[in-house]
């Protein structure tokens, strides 16, 4: 969060996966970011990104009917959660505000899982960590 | 040691010699390994690329190629029979990281490594010291003692350095002014300057007065102003030509107690370059502090100049007392 002239602009959020999946309320097993189809997160492409003037319009709807609602968050592919605290928070956008982790994504992400492959393909007392 | 349980500095060090481990192995069943390696190569790439402390546009394109190259020969491990897919959120993650960079800089600025520190000391290690009841207060009260105990350890640390430093202090400044000595050139930058000269060209108008003020000081010493002045008058200069100096450098002495030159005065009269560009006359101007308490003269639009018998500093007409 950076402080302006007495107002507070959200700007980057630090955290690690799980935590990222709790404030955009997209699901566990999805990209906080874009719209990745589930069965395509191997792939190097691009997709289509959240935006949060979408998602707040989609939130409005909770005023109304709860199974509309519901409904219009299964296909957005957030969860149904009412006036996010994300909603009300001037010239921000929570979607692009969520910065990657170095700690968790690389070294103990793809990383650990690289090493597990390559003790899956040479055996373990070849690569012994 | 088991996987689960490494640390991401340790996960660090093992990027450092992943890639030597495996490069002259042997794939199970005969076959060569330099894919393996070159998979093993392009992630490592991506991985220290983003971690660059500073990026410019050619190391963010290098970061996108090693991703590029990673996702097109990944297929090995799926050959290799390690993996069925690669749905894997945190692979999909690094395409976020060039866009990333751009937009909230460099990755070390948003590590949850430094968040993550702080929960150890303040939160796991301070519970740890507890004895598990009425945890809050105890937890408040050994970060306090902590934080004394660092407070006063750091200022032990200083005070030490500040006792070793007091004796490798060198004095600097003003205090090295009274080592200057004076250099001047071997050979005079004119060798015959006419009185007159002395007074149009360099401006010097009381030349010749002040060398027999001087010359009347050196023979009568201990004189008064005014008896001086009588003796100056019927003093008589048997030369009517002087040498000239155009610098003077003052040296002292530096931290290796060699001479090196701090300070120059230059004075000379507008002249040609080689190459026929007029360079503009220079006199620069000089405070000089006499023998006599408050003796200060300054002067400016001067020439220095060093009367021929004597090889002494003779003096310049036109200074004023101050």
């Amino acid at each position: 969060m950076a402080s302006g002239a007495g107002a507070i602009i959200f700007a980057i959020f630090v955290g690690d996966y799980p935590k990222q999946a709790l404030v955009t309320c997209t699901f566990n097993g999805q990209c906080p970011k874009c719209l990745v189809p589930c069965g395509q997160l191997g792939k190097y492409d691009s997709f289509l990104l959240y935006t949060q003037s979408s998602m707040i319009s989609t939130y409005h709807l909770a005023d109304g009917d709860m199974h509309q609602f519901h409904q219009t968050c299964h296909e957005a592919r957030v969860k149904p959660v009412v006036n996010p605290f994300w909603a009300s928070l001037p010239l921000g956008d929570i979607f692009v505000s969520i910065t990657l982790d170095i700690l968790y994504q690389m070294l103990q992400g793809m990383v650990k899982h690289l090493i597990q492959w390559l003790i899956g393909i040479f055996g373990p007392s070849v690569i012994d960590v | 040691m088991i996987l689960s349980h490494v640390m991401g500095k340790e996960h660090k060090k093992i990027c450092g010699f992943l890639l030597g481990l495996i490069i002259d192995l042997l794939v199970p069943g005969g076959m060569d390994s330099s894919h393996v390696v070159k998979v093993v190569c392009t992630l490592l790439d991506f991985l220290f690329l983003a971690q660059f402390q500073s990026h410019t546009s050619d190391t963010l394109s290098q970061l996108e190629d090693s991703l590029v190259a990673f996702h097109n020969n990944k297929a090995i491990f799926v050959d290799l029979g390690i993996r069925e897919d690669f749905n894997i959120p945190k692979l999909h993650g690094l395409l976020h990281y060039a866009s990333s960079i751009c937009l909230f800089s460099t990755t070390d600025n948003y590590n949850t490594k430094q968040s993550k520190c702080l929960h150890i000391n303040l939160a796991k290690n301070a519970y740890c010291a507890t004895n598990h009841k009425d945890k809050y207060s105890q937890m408040t009260v050994w970060l306090e003692c902590h934080k004394k105990i660092q407070q006063h350890s750091a200022s032990i640390d200083w005070r030490q350095n500040n006792l070793q430093n007091i004796w490798t202090w060198t004095p600097i400044g003003a205090l090295c002014m009274c080592t200057q000595s004076i250099k001047m050139a071997y050979k005079p930058s004119s060798k015959v300057v006419a009185f007159p000269n002395i007074f149009w060209k360099y401006g010097a108008l009381l030349f010749q007065d002040r060398l027999g003020d001087f010359i009347a000081a050196i023979n009568n010493p201990g004189l008064g102003m005014h008896a001086l002045h009588t003796h100056s008058a019927n003093t008589l200069l048997p030369f009517h030509t002087v040498r000239i100096y155009h610098n003077i450098k003052f040296r002292a002495a530096n931290n290796a107690q060699e001479l090196e030159i701090v300070d120059a005065v230059h004075v000379w009269l507008e002249q040609k370059d080689k190459r026929g560009q007029i360079i503009p006359a220079r006199f620069d101007t000089v405070l000089v502090q006499g023998h006599g308490e408050g003796e200060c003269f300054f002067i400016h639009t001067e020439a220095w100049i060093w009367s021929n018998p004597f090889s002494r500093l003779s003096g310049c007409t036109g200074s004023h007392s101050v």
